[in-house]
Formats: structure tokens, sequence, C-alpha cells
């Protein structure tokens, strides 16, 4: 059954108090984090995480596409190594 | 500093059995679209040099199901399981402005914007939130750097060579406060 929506979206409220902080003193930091259950909130956009995986931080600059998803999701918990080949990346 | 050798060849999948009595192959593509494998022109098996011109037909079950020059039965196929194919990195098509080849990052020095020394990039990934870089440190610990403008400021492909900022707390805290130190 999905969440009500009276509750409004679960964020752990250390997270929230982290990103304020760092949003207020306008420092580039990584904001290390162990709570993948936390929504990504729109507050939390241009921030970038180091989003546990169990092992180590993966980084996640959190972009607006991202809202409404959960952080757990951009840090994988499997090993998963891709080939190169002709894959072209673009620096975001 | 001396100028990087780039790498010579790219490998574009292998060959992961025969598939029906014709002499068609399944292949393992990594490329991006898998259809591609054969687009490059002919690909070699890497070690004997020779050549093969594959015209892959569909894609089942995520492998390509091709046609290989000189093949015409289930056994002579069979035979070319686990073949490795290549092709030279000059086959490839120049890439666009501000887009990277993962291959031609792979192997680059890596250094912050103070010349410190911070690894050589052993992968790329990206798990759905961009680009990641995989470094590996001198004392051989890895660590992760988004590929963003503000964090990898510039890449010099022809001296092989990145220099990256990285934000606080991205590497270990030794590592930010040697950086710290020095400038």
């Amino acid at each position: 059954m999905a969440r009500s929506v009276w509750k409004g979206p679960f964020v752990d409220g250390y997270l929230l108090k982290k990103a304020e902080a760092v949003r207020d003193s306008g420092r580039k930091e990584v904001i290390k984090m162990w709570s993948r259950r936390s929504v990504i909130l729109p507050q939390f956009v241009g921030l970038t995480f180091g989003v546990y995986n169990g092992q180590k931080f993966i980084p996640v600059l959190v972009t607006e596409n991202m809202v409404g998803h959960k952080f757990g999701e951009f840090s994988p918990t499997r090993t998963y190594r891709s080939h190169g080949a002709d894959k072209k990346v673009r620096r975001a | 500093m001396a100028k990087r050798e780039q790498t010579t060849q790219v490998c574009l999948g292998h060959i992961s059995g025969a598939h029906g009595i014709k002499g068609d192959v399944q292949i393992h593509s990594y490329t991006e679209n898998p259809m591609d494998v054969g687009s490059y022109g002919p690909v070699s098996d890497g070690v004997e040099g020779r050549l093969l011109t594959l015209r892959p037909k569909r894609v089942v079950k995520g492998k390509v199901i091709a046609t290989v020059n000189g093949i015409f039965d289930r056994n002579a196929a069979a035979s070319l399981r686990g073949v490795r194919l290549y092709i030279s990195r000059s086959s490839l098509p120049p890439s666009g402005e501000g887009e990277f080849y993962c291959d031609d990052l792979i192997g680059l020095e890596v250094f912050t914007l103070e010349d410190l020394p911070a690894g050589e990039v052993i992968s790329v990934q990206d798990y759905g939130a961009g680009t990641i870089l995989e470094i590996r440190r001198p004392n051989g610990q890895m660590f992760l750097v988004p590929f963003t403008n503000s964090i990898v400021p510039k890449v010099d492909l022809c001296l092989g060579q990145m220099k990256i900022d990285p934000p606080l707390g991205l590497l270990n805290s030794e590592f930010d406060r040697s950086c710290k130190e020095s400038s």
C-alpha cells in the first residue's frame, strides 16, 4: 500500500539539519549520509550527498529530476561494472 | 610531460556461442546500442589477427545474433565461442565537444588544482545520478568523484591527466587536510 499523502515525504531529521547547515554556509562540501530511505526534497537540489552503500559513500549530485526519489536508488549495493567500448560521457 | 600513449584497441564485445545451424553466432555486445557491434567495420580477434566481418541481424534476450563471413555451419560458429572482438581506436568517430569516450578517461592521471597527485582513473560508472569516476590513489585507496565541470574542471587527453577540485569530505580527511595545508 502506498504511503498516505497527509504524512508528507519521509526524511530523516538529521539530514534536513545537515543540508540546511551546508546550504547556509555556502561551502562546497559532500554531506555524508546513511539514510538511504529518505526522500529527495526540492531544497536538496544542487547539493552533493555521499550516500553510503554499506561499503563506501557514492557521491550523488542532486538535480531536479531526482526529487521524489529516494537516496538509496542512486547508490547501488551490488557491484556492477559496465564495459566502456564506444560509450561516451559528458561533464554535467 | 611525455604525450600519453592512447589505447590502440577497443573491445566491442565477445562471442558467447553459436545460434541455429546456419553458422550464426551470439554476441555479447559492450556497445551503447548493441547492434553497433558491426558498424565500425571488420573486427579482429585480438590474438591471431584474424579479421571478422559481422552482419548483425537482431537482438534476442540481450544478445546480438550475427552472421560472420566465412562461417556457414554450427560447428565453425561454436569454435568462435569466447573470441573477443576488437577494433582500432581510430575507427571510432571523433567525440563531440565536451564529450569523452569512457576508454579515453580510464588511465588518466589525476591531480588536484594544487598539483598534488591524487591517483589514476580506473573506471567510469553511472549509477543513475550522473557519471562517476573511480580513482585509485597512490596508496591503493579508492575514491569516487562526480564527473562535473565544477569538480573536474580540466581534462587533458593529450597529456593524459585531469585536474580535480574535490569538495570537502569527498576524499578522506587526511588527504583533505594535506590539500588545505599546501594551499
